[in-house]
């Protein structure tokens, strides 16, 4: 790059990648401020991914920034640490294996119809939400748009979508799939990285989110979680954007209510006129900015954002490939989903949701053969045990994790050589999320579209001008779409034009 | 999400007193004197406090604001002690007003909105020290000024029941101290602050009030209050001191030009519908808003609505002939509903006949003629329509060089 | 009358919206029959005397929801009516402490300051977001839900006024609604207050009846259902009716009796008749049948369509549906008649706050706790209880000196996962909650002359209430407005013609409001090309 930047962007997640790399390719001099050592954000570093599995990047992003990174979808073991014998199920988009042909045929129907009912609303992710103020021509046009996408269902899925979009996803297994590891997997798929049981009102539309993407299947991509993160840097340089790794932001510049820069931890200061945050809304704008710059309503709407996460990861360095409980290996491109049924996941939510670890926690794991390292994400984990994360804790939920792990994959414990975790609270002191939610906020109705990350702050822009929001903190929200980063830098570049 | 508690024990619960709570009104720091003096029985409600509403005559209670000297118990006011090295910010970024121009010693009238630029109330501000503030106002604001501080070093307390307060209020009233050897006075300039004795008892004294007149206001910890309150009434008598009512303060407030809340404009966070507050602009308020100063509640807001032309704006009129316009509507050409009258007197003081009026836009600000008000008369039992001539004047309907005169005069 | 068999409309279900549909057809000038499987009227609100001297309002308990439309229009007043609204209510906690709640503002906020100067505050703030809510949604009670799918100009121009009430909130209030309707009743609340006991006080209404816990997203909404009601303009007001419960549907049976109608109780429905997708009549358990071309099913869905309608009469996508409709009971009550008033250990002795409910709560997560025990298929360890002692305002339903106590439990199942709901259980169950309240009430235990216990199967089987859910059906959103029953089906009308729906399993659901039988006689009568007489003041 030549010349000083003319955009910041703070945070090399994958948001803030894309962002810039949009940024850039459209002409700008983005700079990219990374704190931590490597870029990727939660992907995570090569040694201890955040997010093993990722979802992909939407397609149309990847065609904007001329990303090309392979991947390949996933295939899904979900394994019933109550029954491992029987209870083992393969899934692959709609069809499952493993199970009844009445069961397959009901998990191939309720999928399918889903997906149908996802993709009529996924028009909605890669463009701003609509506004509650004086909604313009572009704003009803989209509406339009949706709205005709969905007449276009037909009445039966219409009806059923509009009946179930709030609803809970165990009722909706429960109706669809009857209980068991079908509905263990949408339970899992439909609350994983967020802080809500299966059986909590909202969850479909979790569901729902997640089937926006490619139908809700993971892809990995060929190389790893790490292969997308340095897809996405490229992107950035070769447009002529910057990256710099170990330049932690202290504080963004506000001169005359207009963003004007950054000032760094090491008391650098680098001036440009547009600013674009990807780290969560409330470091953004309550610890960056600072409150003094906000009226005192927002930034109250900005605290009470519901954000704890209850995620933690694990990984076990493993002698030999694991061995699923009939003898086969778990492969690279395989997710081992380990939950009974939507009632033992509701069971793990009681027990976090009290501030307790889960007895029988649920999880989802895949293989890295090259490290041979298990990993593993656990759901329902507190944020803040009784007690807090103390070595006694952490003890008892790796115990209790490879407890679940040991009825699913034959000779488990013994393979296990080591082992490390990050626990909810770790993720949020490592990676500066707070609460260390997944998607910088929980995905609910009343924090998405034009509530996300919450009113008045939807649409990207900052009250100062020349600042911009582009983490998952802002519409649509996580999972590693690309798309608030990607909007953001839209809603960054048409305020320039004007 | 949810935070963990002891587990229901199964034990018997260990009995405690804990008293039920006043209720009904609540006797204030001078209950004891008022009702000794309260001849009429009348009592009114101030934030839950017993509230003389008229002592024995509302008439001669007026005129002894205009012509003696008064005492009004002031205590049910909300008061809130703003402290701490961000007292400043704090205060700064509450009001929109300019507050670092306010030197120690000094109180200024401010507004406050939210971030829509709708007015919240308004209030009067203490700067008793560099980074102590307090701040007066007749609404709760604790929760407001919470979120207000949230995140600068500022300790907001309550401090409405620690401090019980009097005005003092009419042209004999700085001859009361004095002759009560209060030196501070003579140097006391309007809206300045002195700390006195009153007998045995530290009390600080504002230049202060709602009258519009020379006048202070006197703030006192509650156990002295009955004892301030006796040496005031003692010295009164050559003075022509009289304790009064709220009836009688708020025909002073009227003629003074003060606004009140809850009768002339409503709070943005107490107004059920949405299109009820208003901005500083729309109250005539414009004054107060310093939109050259950084960032402050409603700021952004302000600024959008600087540029427009207010719907609607609060008015002072004056009424032909001499019946007091309360809650009437405004017409124009007798005939277009254009707005309505809030507080309204026939000021016995300036001989007018007075009001404030909400008036739709364009009225009052380019429209000014042909402006009718509709007042309901009852002439014995009977009720007549009255259709009267408003007219849009200057506020405030009553000044008096003797408010900002000092060394203040005697009389 | 008794030799006649035929009627322009027969209602089945003596319950208070039967009966109001019922009302309603006959002051239209129908030929009205209301047919009852109990031997007395009032469904769910009923006036029982189980032991001599007392009289239980056996189920529901409180009134604030009966829209006053209906009263005015029915003349309930004339017919006996009273309604008397209670000015307080208190939580104790485990500590000793209270929170009462005051009608008088003043006292109320000198309470809230006692516990916390902040909640005082901010409970301004939460009665005025709670009460925009209730303006909002008032107009909507009277008013029959859009079917946003089908789209005929009607549910367009419906639609259409359901989205300019919305707009016209401005963008900030729109965004605060959308939060209201959505969240959990433990996180708006988190929003305003600080203190656990005022938080848990409050949160009760989020959950009353409900299959859900307090931090379960909609609980919003299942709070604003309870604020929604007035007594005399007074928003969010409860009360008493004088006599009970039953004081309503036996006003509203005079009244029905008045215009006209028929009621015979004592026999249940058979079946409906059904003839080339049309219902003709009904067949009753004794026999009896009666000839109508309109038919109104006051009982839930699952009684009406699965029970007792042949399943060939109906779609089967429609049968799914109903099938798939929850009702989750999770309700117990209790009602006790007492030798006195008893005392509590937290209150002072002069305590005015005992005239309304009365709580015994930690905060917020004992009442999760409880909701946890209910999923797991126990009745709770520790159960929420709205406790209240009408005789102290309503003389009538206990002898002199002598009080009644009605004691709503939250959560009890319907299915227990160990064992049944036999009487030891149900003892065991009505013991675990007489030990609560024994805890903050030492002499309640001894006072107690007679106990009426009733689990959730108890109600079903006594009022028809299928599963014992208090609302005919869970309000959730999956079950309410244009889903309510059954999306498709929302407006009264069922898949058969001629056969309507009335209960409180139709729009807008439960809680003695009488709206879903006003609405329904309006949509019946609009299908007859009449009008609904909502008399001079509609």
């Amino acid at each position: 790059m030549t010349g000083a930047p003319d955009a910041i962007v703070i945070g090399g997640g994958h948001n803030g990648l894309v962002a810039a790399a949009l940024l850039a390719r459209r002409g700008m001099r983005p700079l990219v401020l990374e704190a931590r050592n490597h870029a990727g954000g939660m992907l995570g570093d090569a040694e201890f991914p955040i997010s093993p599995m990722p979802f992909a990047l939407r397609p149309e992003i990847c065609r904007a920034l001329a990303i090309d990174v392979a991947t390949r979808p996933m295939e899904t073991i979900v394994a019933s640490p109550l029954n491992s014998l029987s209870g083992t199920l393969r899934v692959s988009g709609s069809r499952l294996d493993g199970g009844s042909p009445q069961q397959a045929e009901a998990f191939r129907q309720l999928v399918e119809r889903l997906a149908r009912q996802a993709e009529a609303l996924s028009g909605m992710l890669l463009r701003a939400p609509p506004r509650l103020d004086g909604a313009g021509p572009r704003d009803l046009l989209a509406l339009a748009g949706t709205g005709w996408k969905l007449r276009r269902l037909g009445k039966v899925d219409l009806r059923d979508l509009l009946r179930i979009a709030l609803s809970n996803v165990h009722d909706l297994v429960e109706d669809e799939l009857g209980l068991g590891l079908p509905g263990a997997l949408l339970a899992m798929e439909a609350t994983l990285g967020g802080a809500m049981g299966p059986r909590s009102p909202g969850t479909v539309l979790t569901l729902l989110y997640r089937m926006a993407s490619n139908g809700g299947r993971r892809m990995m991509p060929v190389g790893g979680p790490g292969a997308l993160t340095q897809a996405l840097a490229a992107a950035v340089t070769r447009a002529g954007g910057e990256i710099r790794l170990n330049a932690p932001v202290e504080r963004i510049l506000v001169e005359g209510d207009r963003a004007a820069g950054v000032a760094l931890s090491n008391g650098e200061i680098v001036r440009a006129s547009l600013v674009l945050s990807s780290a969560a809304p409330r470091t953004t704008l309550l610890d960056l900015l600072g409150p003094g710059h906000l009226d005192a309503e927002w930034v109250r709407r900005c605290r009470n954002m519901a954000c704890t996460g209850m995620v933690a990861r694990l990984d076990f360095d493993l002698l030999a490939p694991p061995r699923l409980a009939g003898g086969e290996v778990l492969e690279a491109d395989q997710r081992l989903v380990v939950a009974a049924d939507a009632g033992t996941v509701e069971t793990a939510f009681n027990a976090a949701k009290h501030g307790k670890l889960p007895d029988d926690p649920v999880m989802e794991a895949c293989y890295d053969a090259g490290s041979r390292r298990l990993r593993v994400s656990v759901q329902f984990i507190p944020h803040s045990p009784r007690g807090g994360w103390t070595e006694a804790n952490r003890q008892m939920l790796e115990t209790s994790v490879r407890r679940q792990l040991g009825f699913v994959l034959a000779g488990f414990e013994d393979s296990v050589t080591a082992s490390r975790m990050m626990a909810p609270a770790d993720i949020e002191t490592a990676y500066g999320i707070p609460g260390g939610h997944w998607h910088h906020g929980e995905l609910r109705i009343d924090q998405m579209l034009m509530l996300r990350p919450f009113d008045g702050a939807a649409g990207y822009r900052m009250p100062v001008e020349g600042l911009y929001l582009c983490g998952a903190g802002s519409h649509p929200g996580g999972d590693i779409s690309g798309a608030p980063g990607f909007n953001a830098a839209n809603a960054a570049l048409a305020a320039r034009r004007h | 999400m949810v935070k963990p508690t002891q587990g229901a024990p199964r034990r018997r619960i260990a009995p405690q007193v804990i008293p039920q709570v006043i209720t009904g009104l609540e006797p204030g720091p001078f209950h004891a004197r008022i009702a000794a003096l309260n001849h009429q029985h009348a009592w009114t409600n101030w934030m839950g406090f017993a509230s003389p509403a008229v002592l024995d005559s509302v008439e001669f209670e007026y005129f002894a604001i205009r012509n003696q000297t008064t005492l009004f118990d002031i205590s049910p006011m909300c008061k809130y002690a703003i402290e701490g090295p961000d007292a400043e910010r704090v205060v700064n970024r509450l009001v929109t007003r300019d507050i670092g121009r306010l030197s120690p010693g000094r109180v200024t009238y401010a507004i406050w909105c939210d971030e829509d630029g709708q007015v919240i109330d308004d209030g009067t501000i203490f700067r008793l020290a560099d980074d102590c503030f307090r701040l007066c106002c007749q609404e709760p604001q604790l929760a407001w000024l919470s979120d207000i501080a949230w995140g600068f070093d500022v300790t907001i307390r309550d401090v409405s029941r620690e401090i019980a307060a009097l005005s003092l209020q009419g042209p004999t009233s700085a001859a009361l101290l004095r002759s009560l050897g209060v030196k501070a006075i003579e140097a006391l300039k309007p809206f300045g602050i002195a700390s006195i004795r009153i007998g045995e008892c530290e009390v600080d004294v504002s230049r202060t009030g709602f009258t519009g007149d020379l006048g202070y206001e006197l703030w006192m910890r509650p156990p002295d209050a009955a004892r301030v309150w006796d040496r005031l009434m003692a010295a009164g008598d050559n003075w022509g001191l009289r304790a009064i009512g709220y009836q009688a303060v708020e025909m002073a407030r009227i003629e003074a030009g003060f606004l009140l809340p809850k009768i002339d404009f409503l709070s943005a966070r107490s107004a059920l519908r949405t299109n009820r507050p208003s901005t500083p602009f729309e109250l005539g308020l414009d004054a107060m808003v310093d939109l050259a100063k950084p960032h402050f509640n409603g700021r952004r807001a302000l600024l959008r609505l600087a540029g427009e032309r207010p719907a609607r704006k609060l008015f002072a009129v004056e009424i032909e002939r001499d019946k007091p316009a309360a809650n009437a509507l405004v017409y124009h050409r007798r005939k277009r509903e254009v707005g309505m009258i809030t507080s309204a007197l026939w000021s016995p003081t300036c001989k007018r006949n007075i009001a404030y009026a909400w008036l739709d836009a364009p009225f009052g600000q380019t429209g000014t003629d042909d402006l009718w008000v509709e007042i309901y008369l009852q002439r014995e039992i009977r009720w007549e329509r009255r259709m009267a001539r408003c007219r849009i004047v200057d506020k405030p309907f009553f000044v008096h060089q003797r408010r900002r005169q000092t060394p203040p005069a005697n009389m | 009358m008794a030799g006649s068999s035929k009627f322009d409309a027969i209602v089945v279900g003596a319950g208070h919206n039967g009966l109001i549909a019922a009302c309603f057809l006959a002051r239209a000038g129908l030929k009205v029959l209301a047919v009852e499987k109990a031997p007395h009227v009032g469904g769910a609100a009923v006036s029982l005397s189980l032991t001599p001297g007392w009289t239980y309002s056996n189920c529901s308990y409180v009134c604030s929801l009966l829209r006053p439309e209906i009263v005015r229009a029915l003349e309930l007043p004339k017919f006996g009516l009273q309604v008397i609204p209670y000015e307080s209510g208190a939580t104790f906690n485990s500590r000793g402490e209270y929170f009462a709640y005051f009608s008088d503002h003043d006292a109320l906020r000198r309470e809230l300051t006692r516990h916390s100067p902040h909640d005082a505050d901010n409970y301004e703030q939460y009665a005025r977001a709670v009460m925009r809510q209730c303006r909002l949604i008032k107009p909507l009670l009277m008013r029959t839900a859009p079917d946003p799918v089908r789209l005929r100009p009607r549910d367009i121009s419906e639609l259409l006024y359901i989205l300019r009430r919305f707009h016209d909130l401005g963008p900030r209030e729109m965004a605060e609604t959308i939060r209201f309707w959505t969240m959990s009743i433990a996180e708006y609340l988190d929003q305003f207050f600080e203190t656990p006991i005022v938080k848990a006080h409050l949160a009760g209404s989020g959950i009353i009846g409900t299959g859900l816990g307090p931090y379960s997203p909609g609980t919003a909404y299942v709070l604003l259902h309870h604020y929604m009601g007035e007594v005399d303009g007074a928003i969010g007001a409860w009360g008493f009716a004088r006599g009970g419960m039953g004081a309503i549907t036996q006003a509203l049976a005079a009244s029905f009796a008045a215009s006209g109608g028929e009621i015979r109780t004592g026999s249940g429905l058979d079946r409906f008749v059904v003839r080339n997708g049309r219902v003709t009549g009904v067949v009753l358990e004794n026999g009896d049948t009666f000839e109508a071309r309109t038919v109104v099913s006051g009982m839930d869905v699952r009684r009406t369509f699965i029970e007792h309608t042949e399943e060939g009469d109906l779609p089967a996508a429609f049968v799914k549906a109903v099938k798939r409709y929850r009702f989750r009971g999770s309700s117990g009550k209790l009602n006790i008649a007492l030798d006195g008033m008893p005392t509590f250990t937290g209150a002072p002795k002069d305590a005015r706050f005992l005239k309304g409910d009365l709580h015994f709560l930690d905060d917020m997560p004992e009442i999760e706790r409880a909701y946890d025990d209910w999923k797991a298929g126990r009745w709770s360890a520790s159960p929420y209880v709205d406790f209240l002692i009408p005789t102290q305002i309503d003389p009538t339903m206990a002898p002199p000196g002598k009080h009644y106590a009605t004691v709503f439990v939250q959560y009890a199942p319907y299915h227990l996962a160990e064992g049944e709901w036999d009487d030891a259980n149900r003892e065991a169950f009505a013991e675990t909650v007489i030990a609560k309240i024994s805890r903050h009430s030492p002499d309640f235990r001894k006072l107690i002359v007679h106990k009426e216990v009733r689990s959730p199967l108890d109600i079903e089987r006594e009022t028809g209430l299928s599963e014992g859910n208090i609302f005919q059906g869970e309000l959730t959103f999956d079950q309410l407005l244009f889903n309510r029953p059954v999306p498709g089906y929302a407006q009264y009308r069922s898949p058969i013609r001629g056969l309507y729906m009335c209960g409180s399993a139709t729009h807008p659901g439960g809680g003695v409001m009488g709206a879903p039988g006003a609405n329904a006689a309006r949509e019946i009568l609009s299908d007859l090309g009449r009008r609904i007489d909502m008399g001079a003041a509609a």
